[in-house]
């Protein structure tokens, strides 16, 4: 009796499932076909439309987890129409129900804006920045897409650029390098090595801020961006696409960069979110170091731009180089430029792919002292037929240990990439004196050392430094996701006399600080955690910030009970943010079905000063 | 060792192997000024060597995945008239001849100095990852393999997992072409630094293999330091490289010198300057040595740059004692003002003082080495190495006329380091206590006889007694110690240590053939230990007279516990036995017993704030705190001389060593748990994964190591 019943019950939950389905399925239907109806629908929500009060900023912080995305709402002369800027929409796969938080993000995104973006922000390439846009159900894939009038990008993503253009050429061919050893250390795994494929796993992760899991991006959704891409005028297939968007977002002759690079056997996710984006939006902008940059319709508020530099031995610089005396200073800066080409160099001749030189030169010895492997075993010499591949040896092999090189080149890699970002400091009110929101992307030391080569708003009147905006920095976004190295703190070209070496975040004080980071996705064995954020920076975060912090995820295991928790906003009503007068802030109402619960986002409402 | 039994024909063996090498590394050998001096012959001892060179410590194995390719073996055996190959960068046969030749010599050195065999640390897991028996003969390492193109990495280093040194090659990125050529190829398997530094790496883990699972910030600086010393203190016996640089430095030692500089290639081409480091520590603009910061400890943390201040201070030390040693020369040549005039130096003054510092690099390399004898088992710093040396050099040379242990107190003082246990850093407060006669008495209970504990220290150096039989008879002295019948276990030891003669049948069973004489050693250590383990817990189990309670304070060690792992409770255990012969002054030899006992204790890691710290992964922390002694025994007498202990029931101590983990925890999160197995039964890194866990603890430059203007 009792099992018949709860057989009762589940059937009859089974059945109103499938009915919701259904009649969430005509929705959608209905919605993609006609195009008013969904614009009203919009309307009629006017509640979800995130409405600045006249002469304010609301800053939208979505907390989908590990992954940046940012909407900023400027107030314009109309309390009904203000200004939206959105800054990156990713997330990590090590997130989890990554792309299902994503979506709802998106959805709460399109519907907060009306569906009209006026900026938008691409800070890098890196899936944890770019995989919205073009994920599976993204409505920047729908036919009825969200209109974007401006594109923001950093320079480095300029085709045509010769430097931009050279970088990227280098960056394909050291993925092309990482991707060939790991396809190797795969083939030559029948000698059983050991770790070797904890190894290969850890290596691949690394590029999988280049390109997100399959789980999030297959083939059919490759061939959807890129039917997409065709269907807004450029033509089809893999790599036209691309070129095509690319194009499209610069306007000139097919650049000889990207034709030849020829290791571009398919565009990455996230060159095919740069390209859909081009071909989305009305005009590209290509920012420079130094730039300012207006937002449409809204009074007294700019964007300096402060990253990524165009000098190579800083976009190259991962790390702080130890200074000693002047003159070594010079070849540690060299030394850097060089660092991941010629490991891609030194690398490639052992992986078999002579794509840039294929001579010996590369070997460390002539052809007829090297005795290959691979041959027959019976003429090898006995020694290593015995010692190195006899009974019981094979811990002792060392066959998988080199590849600890290609690990460093993914790292420099991805460092590379992370020093490509775009890095904006919003100036709100006054010119020179009104406080900054910055947003750091996941700048590394080269970008924020850079930032102190030039003054900002010289067209405008008065003229900043970068320690200025440091000083007067209001919000700060921490670069990415709080790791080590991308918050600096120190200047280590300052010599000492020279008004001192404090940078970074030390110039910062009384802030409020925002990190994209969800400590439990950072924490997975993937196959190793990350530091995420790093525990002496976030300690010196909540010191500068008074521990007004906001995150993606619930909280950091603390080292010890006693530690005072962060202060966020703790109603979905506007309320004083304490220490800060005149700025309130709120946590949504509505929260995440998958993955942790917890708010879709924290507004913080400012005040732009005497305009 | 054997003669070479050349077709029938037996020849005289020589006392030593001649081969050639790279004095320093192929970069002295492109400039022109030094052309002289880049290349030297050294001598190796003489033994039999098949191709590799695979000879009784060590086995060259060339094989470089990353070319997919392997180089063939060199073959040394009948090299005798030409002194091996010729010095070549494209000639792999001489790179294998060069780390074969450094790393014998710095074998050589360590056995001159010690006085025994050098032993390579136990193999701990078995192919599946299991863990080998302690009596298991796998354990056994004959010898240390050396691959020397294993990496295409600027890096090289001794993996604790692989009993192994690998060395890596590189392009040389784009530098000064007056120093190195960009994108020349650069070896480290050339350069004499990192091969003796490496080699020294794997012998110091041979001897204490707890200075890897780092209890306070000290440890693998010093095992980084240590192997820096060696190094650079081997420069001076280098032919002629010595007389050139004090030519060149007018016998100024603390001016910038190549004796003094760290793998000079290695820096150039990777942009590192001159030195990876630099014995002289910081210097001005033209090369002149400054004076140490004695806050600079304190503020390094990253295991080589504190490991480069103890390197310093040691040369500090050095140059102390040459500067005192050549003062009369110099006054001589100077007719007693001590300036010596602009210009070259006398020939015949240069080469005295090349005697001179010979003299004293020797002096110092030796104290150096002979302090590892004498240094506690657990948890090492940096004051406790300084009592360490200034105790063994006591040992050795009790009168010190030119106080040259002075000399080493006044330099590591100038740099900051001194211990945190003394009194004062007079020489005979710093110098370990030595046992009273009437302290004695205590411990007579719980050693065996006078009898056992000299068989123990001369058994041991007839590499011909069977070590393998002894364990595995070990069972009827064990049995009789079960029992009590305490003289009759020592009888029977006694009696099986040195019978001769066993039935052919039990003696081929399971017995491995290879490395008679080493692998002999290591069973009768083992063997020791056993006896001494059983005898040591039988004696004191359930004791409670006040006699035990005075030497477990003396050995900082709970005698009276059996152990129970579920409790968190280790057993006590005997980690080595082994002899240290020395030369004394006048000629005589002296040999001391070693035993190092040790035991741990899981303990919860609690932070400053009093609470036990949580991982989000593996909850809340424990840590193993351990605590050890080593015992030094006159075994002619059956006299503890020494017992240097790091006591379990030190709180401060235990604060320390929580901060520490603690700092750890907080800068490397679950990497710091997994490394430092900081709770109980976490697998173990390096048990199987050793490089899939990339965790190579003694790499020379270690990756994403923080510098300055990070978090």
């Amino acid at each position: 009796m009792a099992v018949k019943k709860t057989v009762g019950r589940k059937a009859v939950r089974k059945l109103a499932a499938s009915k919701q389905r259904a009649v969430r399925k005509q929705a959608a239907g209905s919605r993609s076909i006609t195009v008013k109806s969904r614009k009203k629908s919009a309307a009629t929500a006017p509640n979800k439309r995130l409405l600045p009060p006249p002469g304010e900023v609301i800053v939208r912080m979505y907390r989908q987890g590990l992954g940046d995305c940012f909407l900023l709402a400027f107030a314009t002369e109309n309390p009904a129409d203000p200004r939206y800027v959105l800054i990156d929409c990713g997330v990590h796969m090590r997130q989890t129900e990554g792309r299902k938080r994503l979506l709802q993000v998106m959805e709460n995104l399109t519907a907060a804006t009306g569906n009209h973006l006026h900026v938008v922000v691409p800070t890098h390439e890196h899936a944890d920045h770019l995989v919205g846009f073009v994920q599976k159900g993204s409505p920047f894939l729908k036919p009825d897409p969200v209109s974007i009038d401006n594109l923001w990008l950093a320079w480095t993503e300029k085709i045509g650029d010769p430097q931009a253009d050279r970088l990227r050429a280098k960056r394909g061919s050291a993925r092309t390098v990482i991707e060939q050893a790991i396809k190797k250390t795969k083939e030559r795994a029948n000698r059983r090595i050991a770790g070797i494929k904890q190894l290969t796993d850890r290596v691949a992760r690394i590029l999988e801020f280049e390109k997100p899991d399959a789980k999030m991006f297959d083939a059919a959704d490759r061939s959807a961006v890129e039917a997409r891409i065709a269907s807004l005028g450029g033509p089809g297939g893999a790599n036209k696409a691309v070129l095509a968007a690319y194009l499209r977002r610069f306007g000139t002759a097919p650049p000889t960069a990207l034709t030849t690079v020829g290791q571009w056997e398919r565009a990455s996710s996230n060159e095919l979110a740069l390209g859909l984006l081009g071909m989305l939006a009305n005009h590209a902008e290509y920012c420079e170091p130094g730039q300012r940059l207006a937002i449409p319709d809204v009074d007294g508020v700019r964007a300096y731009v402060l990253g990524p530099p165009r000098a190579e031995r800083l976009l190259k610089q991962d790390k702080p180089a130890k200074v000693r005396g002047s003159s070594e200073h010079e070849f540690i800066e060299t030394y850097l430029s060089g660092g991941s080409a010629s490991f891609a160099f030194a690398l490639s001749p052992a992986l078999g792919s002579g794509a840039e030189v294929n001579d010996d030169l590369r070997y460390p010895f002539a052809a007829e002292l090297r005795r290959p492997i691979d041959g027959s075993k019976s003429s090898l010499p006995p020694l290593y037929r015995h010692s190195y591949l006899g009974a019981d040896s094979a811990w002792r092999r060392v066959d998988g240990d080199w590849l600890g090189s290609a690990e460093t080149l993914a790292l420099n890699l991805d460092g590379d990439t992370n020093n490509t970002s775009l890095v904006l400091a919003f100036e709100l009110g006054a010119a020179g004196v009104g406080p900054v929101l910055l947003f750091a992307a996941d700048a590394q030391v080269g970008n924020w050392l850079s930032w102190r080569d030039q003054t900002y708003g010289k067209g405008g009147g008065t003229s900043c430094t970068a320690d200025d905006l440091l000083n007067r920095t209001l919000l700060y976004k921490a670069g990415h996701h709080g790791s080590h190295n991308a918050t600096l703190k120190f200047d280590p070209r300052a010599r000492p006399g020279e008004g001192g070496g404090a940078y970074g975040l030390e110039l910062m004080s009384d802030i409020i600080a925002m990190i994209p980071i969800d400590r439990a996705a950072a924490d997975k064995n993937m196959p190793t955690p990350w530091r995420m954020p790093h525990r002496p920076l976030y300690e010196r975060l909540r010191e500068k910030a008074d521990r007004r912090i906001l995150r993606a995820d619930g909280e950091i295991a603390p080292l010890s009970a006693n530690e005072l928790e962060d202060i966020k906003p703790g109603s979905t009503a506007w309320e004083a943010v304490p220490g800060k007068p005149g700025l309130f802030w709120r946590s949504a109402d509505e929260t995440f079905s998958a993955g942790t619960p917890g708010p879709l986002y924290y507004d913080l409402r400012i005040p732009i000063p005497n305009r | 060792m054997a003669a070479d039994k050349a077709e029938g024909v037996s020849n005289p063996v020589p006392p030593y192997r001649r081969l050639q090498i790279f004095s320093l590394d192929p970069a002295v050998d492109i400039e022109l000024d030094k052309a002289l001096i880049s290349r030297s012959v050294i001598q190796v001892p003489w033994e039999n060597l098949s191709p590799g060179p695979v000879g009784e410590y060590l086995e060259v194995i060339d094989v470089d995945p990353a070319s997919n390719c392997i180089y063939d073996p060199i073959d040394l055996s009948g090299t005798l008239a030409v002194d091996g190959r010729d010095p070549s960068t494209g000639n792999p046969q001489f790179h294998q001849q060069m780390v074969y030749a450094v790393a014998a010599l710095t074998i050589n050195n360590f056995e001159r100095i010690l006085g025994r065999r050098v032993l390579w640390a136990e193999r701990y897991w078995d192919e599946n990852g299991e863990h080998l028996d302690s009596f298991d003969p796998r354990r056994f390492v004959q010898r240390l393999r050396i691959y020397p193109h294993a990496l295409r990495d600027q890096n090289a280093y001794y993996s604790p997992a692989k009993k192994a040194l690998l060395f890596g090659y590189f392009n040389a990125p784009a530098v000064d072409p007056r120093q190195e050529l960009p994108g020349g190829m650069v070896f480290t398997c050339l350069s004499h630094d990192i091969i003796a530094h490496e080699t020294t790496h794997a012998i110091l883990d041979g001897i204490h293999r707890r200075l890897l699972k780092p209890s306070n910030p000290d440890m693998l600086a010093f095992h980084e330091a240590f192997a820096d010393i060696v190094a650079i203190f081997q420069h001076f016996s280098i032919p002629g490289l010595l007389l050139d640089q004090i030519q060149r430095t007018r016998g100024d030692l603390d001016h910038d010198n190549l004796l003094a500089r760290l793998a000079t290639q290695f820096a150039r081409s990777t942009g590192r300057g001159n030195a990876l480091r630099n014995a002289l520590g910081n210097m001005d603009e033209d090369g002149h040595r400054l004076p140490p910061d004695p806050s600079a400890l304190g503020r390094a943390h990253e295991p080589h740059e504190r490991g480069a201040i103890l390197v310093a201070a040691v040369y500090d030390a050095f140059f102390r004692i040459y500067k005192e040693r050549v003062a009369d020369l110099r006054r001589i040549a100077t007719n007693g003002t001590g300036v010596l005039p602009a210009g070259e130096i006398h020939p015949d003054l240069a080469k005295r003082f090349a005697d001179e510092a010979t003299h004293a690099a020797n002096r110092v390399l030796t104290v150096c080495i002979r302090a590892v004898d004498y240094l506690p088992a657990v948890d090492i710093d940096f004051g406790d190495y300084l009592r360490a040396l200034i105790t063994s050099d006591f040992d050795l040379v009790p009168e010190d006329p030119l106080r040259y242990r002075l000399a080493f107190i006044e330099a590591f003082r100038n740099h900051g380091i001194y211990p945190v246990d003394v009194r004062t850093l007079a020489e005979d407060s710093l110098r370990w206590h030595r046992i009273a006669e009437q302290e004695q008495r205590q411990f007579e209970k719980y050693l065996p006889s006078a009898g056992v504990l000299r068989t123990m220290a001369y058994a041991y150096e007839s590499g011909k007694l069977d070590g393998w039989m002894l364990l595995s008879e070990s069972n009827e002295y064990l049995n009789l110690l079960d029992q009590g019948k305490f003289k009759d276990a020592e009888k029977s030891f006694l009696r099986l240590v040195w019978l001769d003669e066993r039935p052919e049948g039990k003696r081929a069973e399971g017995k491995p053939e290879q490395g008679v004489d080493r692998r002999n050693r290591h069973m009768l250590g083992k063997a020791f230990a056993i006896f001494l383990r059983r005898w040591i817990t039988r004696r004191a189990l359930n004791e409670e007279s006040p006699m035990v309670r005075k030497v477990e304070s003396f050995l900082g060690i709970d005698l009276r516990t059996k152990g129970n792992r579920a409790e968190g409770i280790g057993p006590l255990e005997v980690h080595a036995v082994r002899p240290t012969v020395r030369i004394v002054p006048g000629g005589r030899t002296r040999t001391q017993l070693l035993i190092v006992l040790t035991q741990w204790r899981e303990e919860n890691l609690i932070n400053a704030h009093g609470e036990q710290v949580v991982d989000s992964i593996h909850g809340g922390l424990t840590f193993k705190y351990r605590s050890g002694c080593t015992l030094i025994i006159d075994p002619e007498l059956g006299m503890v001389e020494y017992a240097i202990s790091k006591s379990l029931e030190s709180e401060a101590r235990k604060r320390r060593q929580m901060n520490f983990l603690c700092a750890q925890v907080a800068q490397f999160g679950h990497l710091a748990v997994e490394r430092l197995k900081l709770k109980a039964n976490l697998r173990p890194v390096g048990r199987r994964d050793m490089s899939a866990e990339a965790f190579e603890p003694l790499a020379m430059i270690h990756h994403g190591a923080s510098a300055d203007g990070e978090y």
